[in-house]
């Protein structure tokens, strides 16, 4: 395209990742842009870190303050940035679509660097689509971001280190939920063993040890088997959950925020049809990344959660590794330059890495609801019994495993709405290997089509084509 | 399991229809499918039921095909989500109406009388969201729509129950007749053998052609389509334009379809159609030129699926020209779907032997021969994909 806007580097997500690797590749003299979803840097972990304000980090921790330094040093580059915009579709070559709320570009690049995290499984019990119920992250999200706590009877409830992490956080704002539900089975721990020595080693211990012990001190903790249902009047009234023990508990709340652990997002990667593979122990697709965070393109690097959740320290460290090699590839520095550089950063890294496996497996995501009704597609309200049917029937004629995901879509349209399968993807693929013996492996990815986020057809229809003047 | 009496390569729509008719006059009948039902042309079009439009040789068999489709749950047991909410081809200029005039006009001395002009204001009345400069167009009243991968997989379950066997994720290699039997090996090591063979491969299918010694000019295209988020309703049937590459669809949920025939780029060797997102623009040109509504739409999802395209853009229907109980049905790019449940009819009748309801004589495979497999010294021009 003749007068195509072109960088040496497109980064995608203003996380740790993202701004880390664009820092190190801005401060070389590369000329870089930024595209993230959100109004400013920092991504879902620094929210609000921009303007963090004198009590963040008694309110959200220390970790949390690494934010506004990575956000400082970003803002010192010269860095092209499009901020509430979308990175919809990228093409080998690279060829990176952003669509801004108002207009859609093409644009050119060497190296495309995707950071682009990880966001919240999701946890489909009955009653979780009532107004009032959300996830523990964007009830974080809002903490972080406007200060805002519940201000009815609440309960947090779910599999992972995000519950515990949240729970702290509230307390340090002075709102106590009326339980902490955690969710699951009493071998987790057994299984988690074999890990525990190099996690202890591992920065996470400590602020585990902490968020622990806050949590039992200021709120009743359930260690509960499953969550039941969310009973509600329009609202949620109550959670209902089942403890380890078989019993039945029905905790009174107002609001519900439901935690299932954390996926990356991959739909990028997906949608360059790079190859992906099935993590059975996190329960996710990860794109296939090597030591330098490359991708298996020429000038593809994946950073951060969105190659495999290892948290936002190990996250900036692989941004800035990815940097490094990038780096290389530009011409701007020499192997042995970046081998020097990078040598700290790889150790860093690695040394946050070794806490994972522990959390990985202590925190395995619940099995999904047997509850007929409860919807898997919340897009399309696709309920798990509709979907059964729709898969005995394909099974019935001889449906082979790699085409029932595809099948189901087509049929039922599960996974065909907006979000494109990033929610009810894993669900199904636990749906699917719980109730037929189908791996996630073998039933395959749902696939990833343009645009990776909804955009205005009249972005698409003005972009300027070849030989035509840009408006 | 007994050998079949016929093999059927390629299990979608045409594939599986020809699979189902033939199993109803008793056939033994195999199925062989490189993926599965559906993956590409049969699941991904944007299933139009159409006749408006249509090439005069194909017409009759559209007719036939139409007549099917009104009682498509008795054939298959599934309604398809067939509804006839009619066809409409828009013109913008009183020159595209006059020539609309002139193919209505003709279509009349034929003894064809499903295609009717509307004017201005009867199109408004059809069509109110049209764009105000638009001048009228030929209305098919009865045309209509269904779902592409369900009806295709209808037509699969049916035949199944009653007895053909299908292979999913077995791709038909070479292909050789011996003493009055086809043997037909695949790619994981298998051999099938009957006595009569059905190429019903779509994009694939001119590589046994070719194997066999009548070489075909077929290109496989990549036609793209879009969809939208949920609109208020806001149109019946489906459009499409004189001037302009597009077809257009509101479904009952809201979402809107955008295709037409604008093609991606196909990778066979990954079995893979990308977009060609420059396309996409002037498609999406199109989209708002006739509903200026449609700049509020807000795109969801874009994708292709690979077809068989002729130069002439009419299939190839019938026997092989070089072998006995080798039958062909496939070069259906954007116009297919419609036809599916009659020609897997026709199929059966070519197998069998009966006296055909249709002239196929337009659709015959050597009206190719002699032809290089580009295409070249066939008098047709191959059109760039």
């Amino acid at each position: 395209m003749t007068g195509q806007p072109s960088f040496d580097a497109v980064v995608v997500g203003a996380g740790p990742a993202g701004m880390a690797a664009a820092t190190e590749l801005a401060a070389r003299g590369a000329s870089v842009l930024m595209v993230d979803r959100q109004a400013s840097p920092g991504g879902q972990i620094y929210r609000g870190a921009v303007e963090p304000g004198h009590d963040a980090e008694r309110l959200f921790g220390k970790s949390y303050m690494r934010g506004p330094a990575l956000i400082a040093a970003f803002g010192r580059q010269s860095i092209e940035t499009r901020w509430n915009a979308s990175a919809v579709g990228v093409r080998d070559g690279f060829e990176v679509d952003v669509a801004s709320p108002d207009r859609l570009e093409r644009i050119a690049c060497r190296i495309l660097i995707l950071a682009t995290g990880a966001y919240e499984r999701p946890l489909a019990i009955p009653g979780w689509t009532m107004p009032g119920v959300m996830t523990a992250g964007a009830a974080q999200l809002m903490a972080k971001q406007s200060r805002l706590v519940p201000s009815e009877p609440f309960v947090i409830a779910g599999a992972g280190p995000l519950i515990w992490l949240l729970a702290w956080q509230y307390a340090q704002m002075g709102a106590r939920p009326e339980a902490l539900v955690s969710l699951g089975d009493s071998k987790a721990l057994r299984r988690a063993l074999p890990h525990a020595f190099s996690f202890l080693g591992s920065d996470y211990a400590a602020d585990a040890v902490k968020y622990l012990r806050t949590a039992y001190r200021s709120t009743p903790v359930v260690r509960a088997r499953r969550l039941v249902r969310i009973e509600g009047d329009g609202r949620p009234t109550a959670l209902i959950a089942e403890t380890r023990t078989g019993r039945s508990v029905s905790i009174p709340a107002r609001r519900v925020f439901l935690h299932n652990g954390v996926l990356p997002d991959a739909n990028m990667t997906n949608a360059l049809g790079c190859r992906l593979e099935w993590d059975e122990i996190r329960h996710s697709w990860q794109p296939t990344t090597d030591a330098w965070q490359r991708g298996d393109r020429d000038g593809l690097y994946v950073a951060g959660d969105g190659a495999g959740v290892d948290g936002a320290i190990a996250a900036e460290f692989s941004g800035r590794i990815a940097a490094s090699d990038a780096l290389v590839r530009l011409g701007r520095i020499s192997q042995a330059e970046r081998d020097t550089t990078a040598a700290p950063w790889i150790a860093e890294r690695g040394r946050h890495l070794s806490g994972r496996p522990f959390i990985d497996t202590l925190f395995a995501p619940i099995e999904p609801s047997d509850d007929p009704d409860v919807p898997i597609c919340r897009c399309e309200n696709v309920s798990a019994s509709r979907a059964a049917d729709v898969i005995d029937d394909a099974r019935g004629v001889g449906v082979p495993p790699g085409a029932l995901v595809s099948h189901l879509k087509a049929i039922s349209r599960c996974g065909m709405g907006p979000c494109q399968a990033r929610m009810c993807g894993p669900s199904l693929a636990r749906f699917l290997d719980t109730r037929y013996g189908v791996s996630a492996a073998d039933a395959g990815k749902p696939s990833q089509r343009y645009p990776a986020a909804p955009m205005q057809l009249a972005s698409l229809a003005d972009l300027p084509l070849d030989g035509e003047a840009a408006p | 399991m007994s050998a079949p009496d016929v093999i059927v390569i390629g299990g979608g729509l045409h594939g599986s229809s020809a699979a189902l008719h033939l199993a109803m006059t008793g056939a033994k009948v195999t199925v062989l499918e490189k993926d599965h039902a559906g993956r590409n042309a049969s699941g991904v079009n944007a299933g139009g039921v159409r006749r408006l439009g249509r090439d005069t040789r194909e017409i009759p068999l559209a007719l036939e095909s139409r007549k099917i489709w009104e009682r498509i749950s008795d054939l298959v047991d599934d309604d398809c989500d067939f509804a006839a909410r009619g066809h409409v081809q828009v013109a913008e200029t009183e020159e595209e109406l006059v020539t609309q005039r002139k193919r209505v006009t003709e279509l009349q001395a034929l003894g064809f009388d499903h295609e009717k002009i509307v004017d201005r204001k009867q199109l408004r009345e059809i069509v109110p969201a049209v764009s105000d400069h638009c001048v009228g167009g030929i209305h098919v009243a009865d045309d209509g729509a269904a779902m592409p991968y369900r009806t295709t997989f209808a037509f699969r379950r049916k035949a199944v129950s009653i007895g053909v066997q299908w292979h999913d994720g077995t791709t038909a290699g070479r292909v050789t007749r011996d003493s009055g039997n086809w043997n037909v090996e695949t790619t994981d090591g298998q051999t099938f053998a009957a006595g009569t063979v059905v190429n019903c491969s779509g994009a694939w299918s001119d590589r046994l052609c070719r194997d066999l010694g009548e070489p075909v000019p077929l290109t496989p295209v990549a036609p793209m389509l879009m969809i939208t988020s949920r609109m208020p309703h806001f149109i019946d049937p489906v459009v499409g334009a004189a001037g302009r590459v597009l077809s257009f669809k509101q479904f009952d949920n809201g979402t809107v379809l955008i295709g037409g025939g604008l093609t991606g780029v196909v990778d066979l060797a990954r079995n893979r159609a990308e977009l060609d997102v420059g396309k996409l623009t002037t498609n999406a040109r199109s989209a708002c030129a006739i509903f200026p509504n449609m700049r509020q739409a807000r795109v969801v999802r874009a994708w292709a699926g690979i077809e068989a395209e002729m130069p002439d853009k009419v299939p190839v229907i019938g026997p092989s020209s070089r072998h006995e109980q080798l039958f062909h049905a496939f070069g259906f790019s954007a116009h297919g779907f419609q036809l599916g449940p009659f020609v897997g009819r026709l199929m059966a009748d070519l197998v069998e032997n009966r006296e055909l309801p249709v002239d196929i004589a337009p659709f015959r495979i050597d009206r190719f021969a002699g032809c290089g497999p580009d295409g070249s010294g066939s008098g047709l021009k191959l059109v760039d994909g």
